[in-house]
């Protein structure tokens, strides 16, 4: 979590006990992405995935109710099997573009996964952190 | 709990985009105030305060109390609870992506070259 109210953004941190090169290609790869990606618990079809910079991606999720949603972005920044960086937006972010890096760090066989997802504030939220965060503060205090 | 698709999360940061709208909060952070007190301070006229006043209502970030015709405004924080759960919602978000790629790759071992080395 984010300590400094200007800077929304978050990152998450784990070992995984796989080589670099496999874990990259789970992100990568849209036969090992629909294996594992499974945002909300949801089962997920990769409906597009143009892995290089400027290229595109589209994930659907499949609901328990039957319903579709996307979480789609644009790849910015690929070094395989180092660093990954895309954007992300899904109605989760109110469709507005925020982005994920996400880097690969080699622990002799095991590989590190550092992910952070940034600009994880529309620009309500900012406008709001530059005009009024006190604001919200007071708010906090008069629970 | 936050849901996916927040409908209020959505609403609150609409409500909150507009700077008359913050300016009333503001003010009410201050303390209870009628709606001509919260008026007062803005060129506006008081059906313009009074829609202002309704949406920040209908998110839940102001309470009206009635006393005769004087309407009393007063601050209420909660949904802004709900508006700083959105760094915690996409921590947990990835904490699960997370626990689903470990257990792929605890199972997965049978494409790619690279997975001589885990054998």
């Amino acid at each position: 979590m984010t300590n400094a109210h200007d800077d929304y953004s978050l990152v998450v941190e784990r070992v995984f006990a796989a080589p670099r090169e496999r874990v990259f290609k789970a992100w990568t790869e849209a036969s090992a992405l629909q294996r594992w990606f499974r945002p909300l618990g949801c089962a997920v079809t990769v409906t597009r995935l143009e892995l290089r910079v400027g290229g595109e991606y589209q994930f659907t999720l499949h609901h328990p109710d039957g319903e579709t949603s996307t979480i789609s972005g644009r790849y910015m920044d690929i070094v395989q099997p180092e660093r990954l960086v895309f954007t992300w937006v899904s109605g989760g972010t109110h469709f507005q573009e925020t982005e994920v890096t996400v880097e690969f760090i080699e622990q002799g066989v095991q590989t590190e996964v550092r992910l952070t997802h940034s600009r994880l504030a529309d620009d309500d939220m900012r406008q709001l952190h530059q005009n009024g965060w006190s604001c919200l503060e007071f708010l906090g205090d008069a629970l | 709990m936050v849901n996916y698709l927040s409908p209020p999360l959505d609403a609150i940061f609409s409500a909150l985009s507009d700077s008359t709208r913050r300016a009333i909060l503001q003010r009410l952070a201050r303390g209870e105030a009628t709606v001509s007190e919260v008026a007062e301070p803005f060129d506006m006229s008081l059906p313009a305060i009074s829609k202002h006043l309704r949406i920040l209502e209908d998110v839940g970030l102001i309470v009206r109390q009635k006393e005769g015709r004087l309407h009393h405004l007063s601050l209420s924080a909660a949904p802004m609870k709900n508006a700083t759960e959105w760094l915690e919602y996409y921590r947990q978000f990835w904490d699960e992506q997370f626990d689903s790629l470990a257990d792929f790759l605890a199972t997965d071992t049978t494409e790619g070259e690279d997975d001589q080395r885990s054998r």
